[in-house]
């Protein structure tokens, strides 16, 4: 079994370019600005059975034209794509019977009619038909947890029931590979953590679905990926484990609030690249600071109470997507900066 | 074929919740009559003559051209308008993830539109027989029926095309607009060839709505036998597969075109 067969996802040397603008009479008159602009790059990525694989960049990156070539409504310029073993160039057809996609746009649902018509609707499609279909559409609108209101429009459904709706449309035949464009998009705080919950222990780790995630949250892709590739501007800079890629984002950001009277003795203490303090608020001030790891994070506390500062938190900083880009270092200043004020 | 009945299944249950509408277009249809039978009533002396070969009476003759007006109405403008709605929405990127083919999706998604202009063109002809004098064949309504059918098939090709110009530059142009107005003024939709001038009266018999509206008046109107209206039919079967295999022929590659120039959605 050769590497690309093992395998969920293989993508050899994608490369992708649209043209800037596509009105009609522009490009009949041949005006440079409807010229083609890269938006991939030589991508190359491989992703592995029966894990969750984040595609993390920025908007613009090229995450979501990735996605539409894997789920073959568009073409690349060059390069090849083997999704589940079957070649998606050659035979789209197929490799559609293997995957589904959950689009980031709700408005791809038909907002008339019921979750279970727009459930059903897709079952027929891929070929479910009579008592086995109506099974699997209630089996995905329980699995989701709108077995309840499946009578009800979609249109009177809140953002995160019509994301779970889209989910449950493509989990109706339970495909191998599932492919996720920024699910928890538009939802809140805590719809999304449901939801990130959701995809890893029920869709991944109870279904055993290969699953693609396009998201621009690192936060997202710490909590749920086992891999993820960086996109940047169309490239690929880097591609790992989680694990690995928070390693090289430079050891562990915590964020410490101390007495702002202690200031000096914690930041002599700390002896560490203090990136950020904030302006003293209730007597408290916050301290940004960059430790080797978190294995290191009991001692420093230690240290800090028995110098006497007085500590009120303590706690991690998440990686943001701009310490994973300057980790890389291979992505433009520019765009790490942008990220960083993102 | 049950992908077919899939899409058109789900796209005329979101249609049918639209109950205001679909009472207004109904009522709009019954309004419509009223100044047609009051016109055609004036004008019927003048035009019982020409007409004579498809119907003895002129308000008759305006409602079976009215019908045929409804067809290649949604033959031209449906598609195009649907792939342009899809595509801003998503929804046809999406339906085109399944394993199903694009003339299911077409023919689904175009199914609810037929069957609406069918109940409206019955409600129109149960007013004119109402209204009107002379009688309409109602057990040849089978074979009006396939007449209309073959003539949204000729026009079917038109709508093909400009959706394959939505699908490849984002706009129809002017073709389906251009398919409708031709037709009406070529088509003898209101008048018959023969009170055309005479540089416009050879154009008229190379419209599919010429032979389509003679064959369907003759057979609804004047209860002409099958065998009578078959040259009609002949060209009409003609125009159907041309338009179709052209249509269809332009729709696969623009479709082609999108996936490869990225068309197919909106960004």
């Amino acid at each position: 079994m050769t590497a690309s067969e093992r395998a969920a996802i293989t993508l050899s040397g994608v490369t992708k370019s649209f043209r800037a603008d596509r009105g009609l009479w522009r490009r009949l008159r041949a005006d440079p600005a409807t010229a083609p602009r890269a938006v991939l790059d030589d991508v190359s990525l491989s992703v592995p059975r029966g894990e969750i694989f984040g595609l993390v960049g920025a908007n613009g990156a090229g995450k979501t034209t990735l996605l539409k070539i894997l789920s073959t409504v568009l073409l690349p310029d060059r390069g090849s794509v083997i999704v589940d073993g079957v070649d998606a160039l050659a035979d789209p057809a197929r490799v559609r019977t293997r995957m589904a996609v959950v689009p980031a746009d709700e408005r791809a649902l038909f907002w008339r009619i019921s979750a279970t018509e727009n459930v059903r609707l897709f079952a027929s499609l891929y070929g479910l038909t009579g008592s086995a279909r109506d099974a699997a559409v209630a089996d995905a609108l329980a699995l989701v947890g709108l077995g309840d209101v499946g009578r009800q429009q979609v249109g009177s459904f809140s953002s995160g029931m019509r994301q779970r709706t889209l989910i449950a449309r493509a989990l109706v035949t339970r495909p191998p590979i599932l492919i996720l464009d920024e699910p928890t998009r538009s939802l809140d705080p805590v719809t999304a953590r449901e939801l990130r919950r959701f995809i890893r222990d029920v869709l991944c780790h109870e279904l055993g679905a290969t699953i693609l995630l396009a998201t621009h949250s690192t936060e997202e892709a710490m909590q749920l990926c086992d891999r993820a590739a960086l996109l940047v501007r169309g490239r690929v800079v880097a591609s790992d484990t989680l694990a690995r890629l928070h390693a090289g984002a430079g050891g562990a950001r915590v964020r410490v609030r101390v007495d702002a009277a202690h200031e000096a003795r914690a930041r002599a203490l700390l002896h560490m690249s203090v990136d950020v303090i904030s302006a003293p608020l209730e007597g408290m001030v916050t301290l940004i600071a960059t430790l080797p790891d978190m294995q290191h994070a009991p001692v420093v506390v230690e240290a800090l109470v028995r110098a006497g500062v007085r500590v009120a938190e303590f706690a991690p900083v998440p990686v943001t997507l701009a310490d994973l880009l300057e980790s890389v270092g291979s992505a433009p200043a520019s765009a790490r900066e942008a990220l960083r004020h993102a | 074929m049950h992908r077919w009945f899939a899409v058109a299944r789900a796209y005329s249950l979101g249609m049918l919740t639209y109950r205001t509408r679909t009472l207004v277009s109904v009522v709009s249809v019954l309004l419509a009559v009223v100044p047609v039978y009051f016109i055609a009533g004036a004008l019927q002396p003048l035009a019982a003559k020409a007409i004579a070969s498809e119907s003895s009476e002129y308000f008759t003759y305006l409602i079976v051209g009215s019908v045929a007006s409804f067809v290649i109405a949604e033959a031209v403008s449906a598609i195009p308008s649907l792939v342009n709605g899809y595509i801003t929405s998503g929804t046809l990127e999406q339906l085109l993830t399944t394993p199903m083919r694009w003339p299911s999706l077409i023919g689904g998604l175009s199914t609810y539109g037929f069957g609406w202009v069918a109940v409206r063109a019955l409600v129109l002809l149960v007013t004119a027989w109402i209204w009107a004098t002379s009688t309409i064949a109602w057990p040849r309504l089978l074979e009006f029926t396939a007449i209309m059918a073959l003539l949204g098939a000729a026009y079917l090709g038109v709508g093909l095309v400009a959706g394959a110009l939505v699908l490849a530059v984002r706009s129809p142009l002017f073709i389906p607009q251009a398919a409708g107005t031709l037709s009406a003024l070529l088509g003898t939709v209101y008048f018959p060839s023969s009170v055309l001038p005479p540089a416009f009266a050879p154009l008229s018999s190379w419209v599919p709505m010429t032979p389509a509206l003679r064959a369907a008046r003759q057979i609804l109107l004047l209860d002409q036998p099958l065998i009578a209206v078959l040259p009609d039919l002949f060209k009409l079967v003609a125009w159907a597969a041309l338009s179709l295999v052209v249509g269809g022929g332009c729709f696969h590659l623009a479709l082609q075109h999108a996936r490869r120039s990225g068309t197919l959605t909106q960004y």
